[in-house]
C-alpha cells in the first residue's frame, strides 16, 4: 500500500496545481484530521485509509488506484 | 440603468415589512445586478424580502438566510435587512439552487448540485475554479454543516463554496433559507457565479496557539460531543491546559481559549459550547477520534481582521469591487462587549460589501469563530 508521502505525491500529479492540491489537501484534512502535506506518521495505515476513502468521494482516481 | 463594476450594498432597519423590503430594493436598484445576497433578521420576513428582489431583480438569481446580526461597510445591527447586489460589470452569469433535507441532507445537497449543473450543462468538477465561486447559506438548526461542506467537496473539490450558516439572534429555535421565492427550515440555498474578475477567499480568525497539543480519543460524532482527550474526560483535560478546574469552566473561556485544527500554521477554530455532565464537552463543530487540536488564546480581533482584509486586497492587487462576508457570531459577541464594532466596520469601509453574523461559517469545511468571505476584484 501507497505511503501518505506516495499518495501526496501522486495527488499533485493529479491536480496539477499547487492552489487545486492545497484546496484538496485541506478538504481531506478538515473531513479526517489526517495531515497529508505534513503527517505525523508516513505509514500509519488507519491514517492511509482514511486518506485513501477521501479521496475516492472526491474522485480523485488516479491518486487511489496506481497503488 | 448603467453596467457598473462595483458591488452595491444597503442596511435597513425599518420594522415594517414593506417598508423594509422597499428601502432594501431601492437601496440595489441602481445596479445592473447579476446576482443578488440579502440577509434578515429572523424579525423580519425574510420570504417577503425574497419576493421583492426577485420582483424588483428578475434576472438575477437572488439567495439569503436569517441571521445572528447583519452589517454592510457602513452599518451593523440586529433587527434589520443587509444586501448585496453583485453588478453585471463583473459577473458573466449567475445561477442558484435550493437543496431540501426532508429526505435527508446526502440528497438535498446533491439535488442542489444537479440543478446547478443541470443549468449550466456543466459538471461542476469541471468548472475552472479561478473563474468560478459558489456561495453556501445553510440552515442552522440541523447540524448539517460538517456535512454540506464534504459533499459539496465530494462533488467539486477544486471549486471554492463560501459561506456561512443561518442563524436566529441567538435563540437556537429556527433558521432558514433562501432562494427567489422558496424558503426552507431544513436545507441549503446555493449559488454560483462566473466572473468577470478575479477573486479572493477571505479566512480570519483572532487567536494565537499556546503550544498545546489534545489527541481526541471518544466522541460523539452526530452530536458534535468529545467524551475523552487523551484517555480522560475531556472537561477535565480541556481545564488542565488552561490551568484552571473544571467548575471554573464557563462561556468567558470557551470563547477565550477555542481548540483548533492546524494545518500549515493555519487554525481552524472549534469552539466549545458547554460542558456536559459525564465529563464530556459540546463543540460547535464536530471532531473526530484520532484528531489532534491545539489550544488557541483570543488576540487582538480588530489587528487581526484589518491584516487579514489588507492582504487580500494587495492579493488582488489592490483594486476590489466588493466583498460577501460571513462573520461568525461569536465575533460579533466579543466586538460588542469590548465596544469594537464602529472600528471593525471601519476595517471594511472602502469595501462594498454586505454579510451577516453566522452560527458557523463555510469554506472547504466548517468553522467556527472565523470571518470568511469572498472579495471581488476590480475590472481592468
Amino acid at each position: 500500500m501507497a505511503s501518505i508521502g506516495q499518495l501526496r505525491e501522486k495527488l499533485k500529479l493529479e491536480t496539477k496545481s499547487s492552489t487545486a492540491f492545497n484546496s484538496v489537501a485541506m478538504r481531506i484534512f478538515l473531513k479526517t484530521g489526517v495531515n497529508i502535506i505534513n503527517p505525523r506518521d508516513d505509514a500509519d495505515p488507519i491514517a492511509i485509509a482514511k486518506i485513501r476513502v477521501s479521496l475516492i468521494e472526491m474522485g480523485f482516481k488516479y491518486t487511489v488506484t496506481t497503488d | 440603468m448603467a453596467t457598473n463594476f462595483e458591488c452595491r450594498s444597503i442596511y435597513s432597519k425599518a420594522a415594517e415589512p414593506t417598508t423594509c423590503a422597499s428601502e432594501i430594493v431601492a437601496g440595489l436598484r441602481a445596479t445592473e445586478a447579476a446576482a443578488v445576497m440579502f440577509f434578515a433578521s429572523p424579525a423580519q420576513d425574510g420570504s417577503g424580502i425574497a419576493r421583492a428582489l426577485r420582483d424588483a431583480f428578475p434576472d438575477a438569481p437572488t439567495i439569503g438566510c436569517t441571521t445572528a446580526g447583519e452589517f454592510n461597510e457602513r452599518e451593523m445591527g440586529d433587527g434589520g435587512v443587509s444586501a448585496v447586489a453583485i453588478p453585471r460589470g463583473i459577473v458573466r452569469r449567475a445561477i442558484s439552487a435550493m437543496g431540501d433535507f426532508r429526505d435527508g441532507c446526502d440528497e438535498g445537497v446533491r439535488q442542489a448540485i444537479r440543478s446547478l449543473s443541470a443549468q449550466w450543462n456543466v459538471t461542476l468538477r469541471d468548472l475552472d475554479p479561478s473563474k468560478y465561486v459558489g456561495f453556501v447559506l445553510i440552515e442552522g438548526m440541523h447540524g448539517y454543516d460538517e456535512r454540506v461542506n464534504e459533499l459539496l467537496g465530494d462533488e467539486a473539490p477544486l471549486l471554492n463554496f463560501v459561506g456561512g450558516t443561518a442563524g436566529d439572534d441567538l435563540k437556537f429555535q429556527s433558521t432558514a433559507v433562501f432562494r427567489d421565492s422558496q424558503s426552507t427550515n431544513n436545507g441549503v440555498a446555493l449559488m454560483l457565479l462566473e466572473l468577470e474578475v478575479p477573486f479572493a477567499v477571505l479566512k480570519t480568525c483572532s487567536y494565537e496557539r499556546l503550544g498545546k497539543r489534545l489527541t481526541i480519543t471518544r466522541v460523539d460524532k452526530v452530536a458534535r460531543i468529545v467524551w475523552e482527550i487523551d484517555g480522560r474526560p475531556a472537561a477535565e483535560v480541556y481545564a488542565d491546559a488552561l490551568g484552571i478546574t473544571v467548575d471554573k469552566l464557563d462561556p468567558n473561556e470557551f470563547a477565550t481559549y477555542p481548540v483548533a485544527l492546524v494545518m500549515n500554521d493555519d487554525p481552524w477554530i472549534r469552539c466549545v459550547q458547554q460542558v456536559l455532565d459525564g465529563g464530556g464537552l459540546s463543540f460547535a463543530c464536530r471532531l473526530l477520534e484520532g484528531m489532534e487540536v491545539e489550544v488557541m488564546r483570543s488576540t487582538d480581533i480588530i489587528a487581526a481582521t484589518k491584516i487579514a482584509v489588507q492582504n487580500t486586497v494587495a492579493r488582488l492587487g489592490g483594486k476590489t469591487a466588493g466583498a460577501v462576508l460571513f462573520n461568525c457570531a461569536w465575533r460579533k459577541i466579543e466586538l460588542e462587549k469590548k465596544k469594537l464594532d464602529k472600528e471593525y466596520l471601519h476595517i471594511f469601509e472602502e469595501l462594498p460589501s454586505a454579510g451577516f453574523h453566522t452560527y458557523g461559517e463555510s469554506w472547504l469545511g466548517h468553522m467556527n469563530c472565523t470571518l470568511t468571505g469572498v472579495v471581488f476584484g476590480a475590472k481592468g
